[in-house]
This record gives structure tokens, C-alpha cells and sequence, in this order.
């Protein structure tokens, strides 16, 4: 499959899986005079969105490894080339459960270690971001880099706060005061796969967080990348799924925010 | 939308503004990738909006006082009826491209808020209300949330402008904290049930009148910082679904003097 063809079945699956939440989330305003809870209604609708990602990029990948938010590890065929579809189905739980329409359908593409491609989809507003590596980065089509600003005075970021009892809270609480002091405006939206695509697209100047899952970060680092962003581990390193911590922006502002942040 | 002739002279208004702002933001979303970023141009897109809010309001309605968020107020010989306006609520994200902002339009009758429009032009989202006739987002009726477990809301602050620690409490004690930087359009989601809270310190009149009137149509409740009902006096509000919820949000965020 070519490189193109590849990100165009990617954007379908995304798609498919897409229309899938949100017909459960227009169904979301009627559950509050069912007896059902709530977060069970999420879990169902997560598991049919990464049921149909799963079968759709099987499809395109045959005997391809998964790393997915319900399932897990799935381990591929041998000879399938070291391909690892890497895959949230629904990033932003809980603003799906509010009725918030700020959530998504993150994929992203790993080759022998190497992130190749990703798509991130919103599909409460329809806005569909994708890249393969090489060919740049995409909103609904229209190419979209990282901002060029520099100055941190100047610069909006994005974080998430740490889960209770995930991450170190006081670490974080430190971090957050001192970021506040360096830059214009901090945005706290709730997906992290969106907080990376809206990097990608120069919507927000940077982006970090720890204590994340790889599928959270694997199609919104790929963004990242293609868009002319640097997107490392809260050290430096390159391994940012393995860490599970992320530091994003153009090379410029990362370099900033790492100081800021250590 | 509640019908009325009140509420079609709002709505022509808004979207007229709305038309200019739409222009505006696709200029400013290529202006990102500029070094400068496109400050200067983000004013004049405000005044903009500002100037077709105050031209097209003044023409339905004779004499009535504005209070602008460019302007100021502008007095008219009509003392009973102010209109409070913000032609672009949430410039940060505008001049940032984020399209995350709105225009606001609150009218004050003999010092009581009787009508509120927000109408975000990225997407044609309106939130609306008249006292006594419902809030409406779009021509679907909202109400605020039913949740009453603080573990289970998820809340919107302003820019925390006495620290982050401030909110420390409260954020041990609920579901989520939000900030999306445009105080009009986090008011019309507590009233639409997409969060259950709102709490800013240092916002301004016009960032909030429609806000207010669009909560408590939804069946909401705001009180000022203190738990006083001084909101544009104080520059400070907390919303939320329930009045046991704002007293309890309120109470862990209250500035002891």
C-alpha cells in the first residue's frame, strides 16, 4: 500500500469509528432519565468505536500488532513487517460523558519502533487531522504547521493535570505556577490527543504532560512531527510513548518550556 | 431561541458582528505562522464587531446606554435599558486561532439582567434567554446538570489570576478542571449541562450579563466570590447547576480578607 493510500484508510477507519460515538453521543442527553450509569454507557460506546478500529485497520494491515486503550497488547504475526497500530478509540472520556463535544479517535502508525503515521479525529465538529511521515500534516485536508511564535510571554499552552494518584500532584502544581508566570494563557481542554493536534495546527503554542498512556500520544506526537513541531519525553528523550510524558511545541519554545519544566 | 422581537434584533446583531469576526479569524489562522502573530490585526477585528453591535442595537432600539468592552459606557437618554456587549469574548484564542470565542450581548432593565445572547460564529452556536421564557442553545431548550457529587463535576475556571493554589482544594475535590480562555461561552456550558461549574476572578461585566441571564433561565445559580450577588460589581462569579454546589465551590475558593 502506498504511503498516501495508507493515511486514506486510515482517515477512513477514524471515520467509521467517528460516526459510531457520535451517535452515542447524541444519545447521551437521554441517559439522564435512565437508570443506567453513566461511565457504563462510555465504556460501551468506547468498546464499539475501538471494535470497529480494530477491525478496520486489521484490514489494511493484516497480521499488524495493537496497543489499544480497552484491549491492550495484541500480539501480530511475525511477519508482518514490525507494524503496531498504536490506538485510542475514545481520547477525552469524561468530556464525552459531560456532553462536552471536545473528544476524539486517535490512531497512530509504529514501524520497527518508528512512529510513520497518525490521525487524530474529532468527530463533534468533524475535524479530521492527519500525517504520514514525509508528507506532512493535514486538518480536513489543508496543510497546518506548528505556530512560529518564540517568545514564551506571548505563547498559550495546554496541559492536563494528572489523574489523582497518577503522577506526582505536588511536581505538577509547581510546574503549573511556574509556567503561568512565563507565559500568556494556559488552556486545559481535556484530550491529550487533540492538545497535540491543535499543536500540530499552531492553535496552541505548546503542550505538556506526564503520567499519559501511549495510545493518549502515539497519532498527535506524529502531527506533531510532520507539522515542524519537537515533540520529546519530559528529559529530552525521543522515547516520548515509552515515558508517557510529553513536552511539544515548535524546537524554539520546547527548548523553553524543558527549562521552565525541569 | 425564545421568540421575540427582542430576541430577533439580538440575534441580527450577533450575526452580522459574527460575519466580520468569521473574516477576521481566517486572516488570523494564516497569520500564525508569522513570528509577529497577528496582535495589532486582532484589535481592529474587535472594534470591528464592537462598531456593528453598537450601530446595529442603536438603531432598534432608541436611547438606550451601552457598556462596551472597547468603548466603555456610552450613555443614552433612555436610563432604564443598558446594553452590555462584548464583541469578541475570548480574544486570546481568536488572535491564537483557536477557535474557541463569542460575542455577547446582555441587556439591563432598571438594573436587573433580563435578556442574554452568546453566539460563537466558528460553528453558528447560539445560547439565548429572556427571563422568565427559558434558556435555549440553538432552538433546542438546555438545562444545567443534575449531578450533585462534586467527584463527579467537572469545572471551568477563568485565568486563576491570585495563583493556581487558590483552586487547590477544589481540585482535589472534584472530577475535572477545564479552562478554555472565554468566560461567555463557559457560562452557556453550565447552562447546557456541559459543566457543572464556572468560577473567575477579574472578569468583566460583559463577559458575563448574557452569561448570567442564559444560567439562570437553564435553572442554574451565580454568586459573586464572597456568596454575594454583587457579580458585575466585583468582577467575579461562581456558577453552577445547583445552589448547593455554588455554595460548596464558593466556600472553598473564597479569599479571606
Amino acid at each position: 500500500m502506498t504511503a498516501s493510500a495508507l493515511l486514506n484508510a486510515m482517515v477512513a477507519a477514524a471515520l467509521k469509528a467517528g460516526d459510531s460515538l457520535s451517535h452515542d453521543f447524541a444519545n447521551l442527553g437521554a441517559l439522564e432519565i435512565q437508570t443506567k450509569a453513566p461511565s457504563d454507557f462510555v465504556s460501551a460506546a468506547d468498546l464499539r468505536a475501538e471494535e470497529i478500529l480494530f477491525e478496520e485497520l486489521t484490514r489494511i494491515e493484516p497480521g499488524a500488532s495493537f496497543h489499544m486503550e480497552e484491549r491492550g497488547r495484541v500480539e501480530g504475526a511475525e511477519n508482518a513487517g514490525g507494524a503496531v497500530w498504536i490506538v485510542d478509540p475514545l481520547d477525552g472520556t469524561t468530556n464525552f460523558l459531560h456532553g462536552i463535544p471536545h473528544f476524539a479517535v486517535s490512531i497512530g502508525l509504529e514501524r520497527d519502533g518508528e512512529l510513520v503515521a497518525g490521525v487524530v479525529y474529532n468527530p463533534a465538529n468533524g475535524e479530521m487531522f492527519s500525517a504520514g511521515r514525509g508528507q506532512g500534516a493535514f486538518l480536513n485536508g489543508a496543510r497546518i504547521q506548528v505556530a512560529k511564535r518564540t517568545r514564551l510571554e506571548d505563547c498559550v499552552v495546554v496541559t492536563g493535570i494528572p489523574h489523582r494518584g497518577r503522577g506526582n500532584h505536588e511536581t505538577f502544581l509547581n510546574q503549573l505556577t511556574r509556567v503561568m508566570r512565563a507565559v500568556a494563557g494556559v488552556r486545559r481542554g481535556g484530550s491529550a490527543a487533540l492538545d497535540c493536534a491543535w499543536v500540530a495546527a499552531g492553535r496552541y503554542d505548546a503542550f505538556w504532560e506526564g503520567a499519559l498512556q501511549p495510545w493518549d500520544l502515539a497519532g498527535g506526537v506524529a502531527l506533531i512531527r510532520e507539522a515542524g513541531g519537537v515533540a520529546t519525553d519530559m528529559e529530552g528523550g525521543a522515547c516520548v510513548l515509552e515515558a508517557g510524558s510529553i513536552i511539544a511545541g515548535n524546537a524554539i519554545v520546547h527548548t523553553a518550556m524543558q527549562d521552565i519544566l525541569q | 431561541m425564545p421568540a421575540s422581537p427582542l430576541m430577533n434584533i439580538m440575534l441580527a446583531a450577533a450575526r452580522k458582528a459574527g460575519r466580520s469576526l468569521a473574516r477576521d479569524f481566517g486572516e488570523v489562522e494564516n497569520l500564525q505562522v508569522s513570528v509577529k502573530g497577528p496582535g495589532s490585526f486582532v484589535t481592529s477585528a474587535d472594534h470591528r464587531s464592537e462598531k456593528i453591535l453598537y450601530e446595529e442595537l442603536a438603531k432598534a432600539r432608541h436611547g438606550y446606554c451601552f457598556l462596551m468592552e472597547e468603548s466603555g459606557y456610552v450613555d443614552g437618554p433612555d436610563k432604564s435599558h443598558t446594553w452590555i456587549v462584548d464583541p469578541l469574548d475570548g480574544t486570546e484564542n481568536f488572535l491564537h486561532g483557536i477557535p474557541h470565542f463569542a460575542i455577547s450581548i446582555g441587556l439591563q432593565r432598571d438594573n436587573e439582567l433580563v435578556a442574554g445572547l452568546v453566539y460563537d460564529p466558528t460553528n453558528g452556536d447560539i445560547y439565548a434567554a429572556e427571563r422568565g421564557k427559558g434558556a435555549f442553545f440553538n432552538d433546542r431548550r438546555i438545562r444545567v446538570s443534575a449531578r450533585r457529587r462534586f467527584a463527579q463535576c467537572v469545572v471551568a475556571i477563568g485565568k486563576p489570576r491570585r495563583g493556581i493554589m487558590q483552586f487547590h482544594e477544589l481540585e482535589q475535590s472534584v472530577g475535572g478542571f477545564r479552562r478554555t480562555g472565554a468566560g461567555a461561552l463557559d457560562l452557556c456550558w453550565v447552562a447546557a449541562g456541559r459543566y457543572d461549574a464556572f468560577i473567575e476572578e477579574g472578569i468583566k461585566p460583559w463577559d458575563m450579563a448574557a452569561g448570567i441571564v442564559i444560567l439562570r433561565e437553564a435553572g442554574g445559580f451565580v454568586c459573586d466570590i464572597n456568596g454575594g450577588k454583587e457579580m458585575l460589581e466585583t468582577n467575579s462569579i461562581v456558577a453552577a447547576n445547583n445552589q448547593t454546589m455554588m455554595r460548596g465551590m464558593q466556600k472553598l475558593v473564597a479569599v479571606s480578607e
